[in-house]
């Protein structure tokens, strides 16, 4: 008997221990199904001596099976003020974006193969801005469970997909109980720890879990960038419509 | 409501209706320039102010946007150009635009050969091609999925003032009148019809464009003791194409012209270049590589060609670079050269931008003109500090 209930323990452990993977995969669950959002946000640039620059930004989104498409408007600094960028992801091929700059009333298609490049001078990446699906990533086995200030959370690593991807790891701190993202660590392309970001103020919107502040601190130039979500809307009836390049002139 | 009370409150209801914004910017330039021409300032001071003010209402936009400049010497570059001031109309899947505007069409990036529907503003520097005179017109454009057709009507020739002829920027004759000539009346319609496109596995953007109406470059001839500018008909078949692959953009653009002036030859013009992203040099900073090729070609050497016109990229290589900083004042350095492949003459050009204290823009930038015989420009060196206060 006593075998018996041993045996059955440990079977259940097994069963209810989460693989890395579907970790993952419920931690994407919980912030999916926003269908479209549009949001305010502030991105705080603070240099390693502490000086800030501020700008803001109106991002529109629309969930896709293939991959979101974002249309994102800068309000300030007012030398830039109108300039949107449009992106239209892909889970099989290269992104598409253009770049609509309004002193030239210019359309321009950009490239978007690098993922590494810096997102209007911060210390975010485009592909720490874009999307980020589970499926973008492979996960190592092994599944740490760990205190983040209080936290009780998940410890694991994933590896992106994309060979073009600015990382060669990245280790994720995911809540137990919520399977809300709070801290992840970037591994640059030498294997070095590049910067960390830590996922803060959560709210539940209409159902839909939203992240309300990301800091990013770069470890290597002691830079780093807050990203601080003013407004957020999700199911906020936007269509594809809304995500053509017409959108941009407007 | 009293009736002479109704079309007031109307139209201020619907001014208010929606969303207001502006954006614009007062600033300050000068220059000083070295050179042995006789006659000619060796500096340029001025200050600018441009203004954009746009009223969307519940389906569609008032739009207003002004460039004004004040010149401390040159009387000539005292103006306030109205680049627009229209009206668009969103439908579902479709916009009419009534009014004065100016729109930008092509790929390259040093010089646009099918960039032709407003005049170039020669009171500003005349090797900034996108500084524009806004053009009268009328335009519908239906939008399919990845696609637009655009049926535009220009309705009026603007004429072009040059800077005074003490001014190095005055590439014009000293008999130079602005009074514009036309084959058929200033106010005789320019017609384009326009298709673009994005591919949809591809990374491409294209446009095709047909034009009938006049020409936007203009030729010189007397009118009495002056030289004035002639506007001349054409029929013109442009087409522009931007094609990604990896970390490289490819970008063509062409045109052949069918003069209906007997003294303008037939000519094609054809671009081909390429841009080419290096990222994370020295850190977080990006670097883009140009390489641009231009050719115009006329079929009757008899009749008024490129060399006539003064176009400058009749069979020109510009090489340049462009460095972005990516830093908080978000800078960047832009550099190249123009060389005339006919004559080896060299046009350098440098640029520093960068934001400072959030509201103000510095741009410094230098200069050098190294001509050969027979060109329209002389030997000078030019250094250049603007200074703008954005809002």
């Amino acid at each position: 008997m006593k075998k018996l209930l041993i045996a059955t323990l440990l079977s259940a452990t097994t069963l209810m221990a989460l693989s890395n993977l579907e970790i993952a995969q419920k931690s994407d669950q919980v912030t999916d199904g926003f269908e479209s959002s549009i949001a305010q946000t502030e991105m705080i640039l603070i240099n390693a001596s502490g000086d800030k620059s501020i700008r803001k930004l109106e991002m529109k989104t629309l969930e896709g099976e293939n991959g979101d498409k974002t249309i994102s408007t800068f309000l300030t600094p007012a030398d830039v003020k109108g300039t949107k960028t449009l992106t239209h992801e892909h889970a099989d091929r290269d992104d598409d974006q253009w770049l609509y700059l309004p002193a030239l009333k210019r359309v321009k298609r950009i490239a978007s193969r690098n993922k590494s490049g810096s997102f209007m001078g911060s210390e975010f990446s485009y592909e720490d801005i874009g999307n980020q699906n589970y499926q973008k990533f492979t996960y190592k086995e092994g599944v740490e469970e760990v205190d983040l200030n209080g936290v009780a959370c998940y410890k694991g690593v994933r590896i992106p997909k994309d060979k073009n991807s600015g990382y060669t790891k990245q280790i994720s701190w995911i809540a137990k109980d919520s399977f809300l993202l709070q801290k992840v660590e970037y591994y640059d392309r030498k294997g070095e720890l590049l910067k960390t970001a830590t996922f803060s103020d959560y709210k539940k919107i209409d159902g839909v879990w939203r992240v309300g502040r990301i800091e990013m601190i770069n470890h290597q130039n002691d830079k780093r960038t807050i990203l601080i979500w003013q407004e957020d809307k999700v199911h906020a009836g936007l269509t594809p419509k809304a995500f053509n390049k017409r959108v941009l002139k407007q | 409501m009293k009736k002479r009370w109704l079309l007031p409150s109307l139209l201020v209801g619907t001014l208010y209706a929606e969303e207001f914004s502006y954006r614009g910017n007062v600033g300050i330039e000068s220059s000083l320039i070295k050179h042995d021409i006789p006659h000619k300032r060796d500096h340029q001071n001025a200050v600018d102010l441009s203004l954009e003010l746009k009223q969307t209402v519940d389906q569609g936009e008032w739009v207003f946007n002004a460039q004004s400049l004040y010149d401390f010497e040159d009387h000539e570059r005292r103006y306030i150009n109205l680049n627009d001031l229209y009206y668009k109309h969103n439908f579902d899947d479709a916009d009419l635009l009534i009014g004065r505007n100016t729109r930008f069409w092509g790929a390259m990036e040093f010089y646009n050969h099918t960039d032709n529907f407003n005049t170039k503003n020669w009171l500003d520097d005349p090797f900034d091609y996108d500084s524009k005179i806004g053009a009268w017109n009328i335009a519908y454009t239906y939008y399919f999925d990845n696609a637009e057709l655009s049926m535009i009507t220009k309705f009026h020739e603007e004429e072009q003032r040059v800077q005074d002829g003490e001014s190095v920027d005055n590439l014009f004759p000293a008999n130079y009148e602005t009074t514009l000539e036309t084959q058929e009346g200033r106010n005789r319609p320019t017609l384009y019809l326009k298709y673009s496109g994005s591919g949809e596995e591809v990374q491409i953007d294209y446009a095709l464009i047909y034009q009938n109406g006049y020409d936007e470059q203009r030729y010189l001839a007397p009118v009495g003791v002056n030289l004035r500018q002639h506007a001349y008909l054409v029929n013109k078949l442009m087409g522009y194409a931007t094609l990604i692959e990896g970390e490289t953009i490819y970008k063509t653009e062409l045109a052949y012209t069918h003069s209906e002036e007997n003294l303008v030859s037939n000519y094609t013009q054809m671009s081909v270049g390429l841009e080419h992203t290096l990222y994370g040099i020295m850190g977080k900073a990006d670097m883009g590589l140009l390489a641009e090729y231009y050719r115009y070609t006329s079929f009757d050497h008899e009749k008024l060609g490129a060399e006539e016109f003064g176009n400058l990229f009749a069979n020109d290589v510009a090489l340049g670079f462009r460095i972005t900083l990516n830093d908080g004042a978000d800078s960047d350095i832009l550099g190249g050269v123009s060389i005339d492949q006919d004559n080896q003459e060299k046009i350098y050009a440098i640029e520093y931008n960068t934001r400072v204290d959030n509201r103000y823009k510095l741009k410094l930038s230098y200069q050098h003109l190294s001509p050969e015989d027979g060109s329209v420009f002389q030997e000078l060196d030019r250094a250049t500090v603007e200074l703008g206060y954005y809002f």
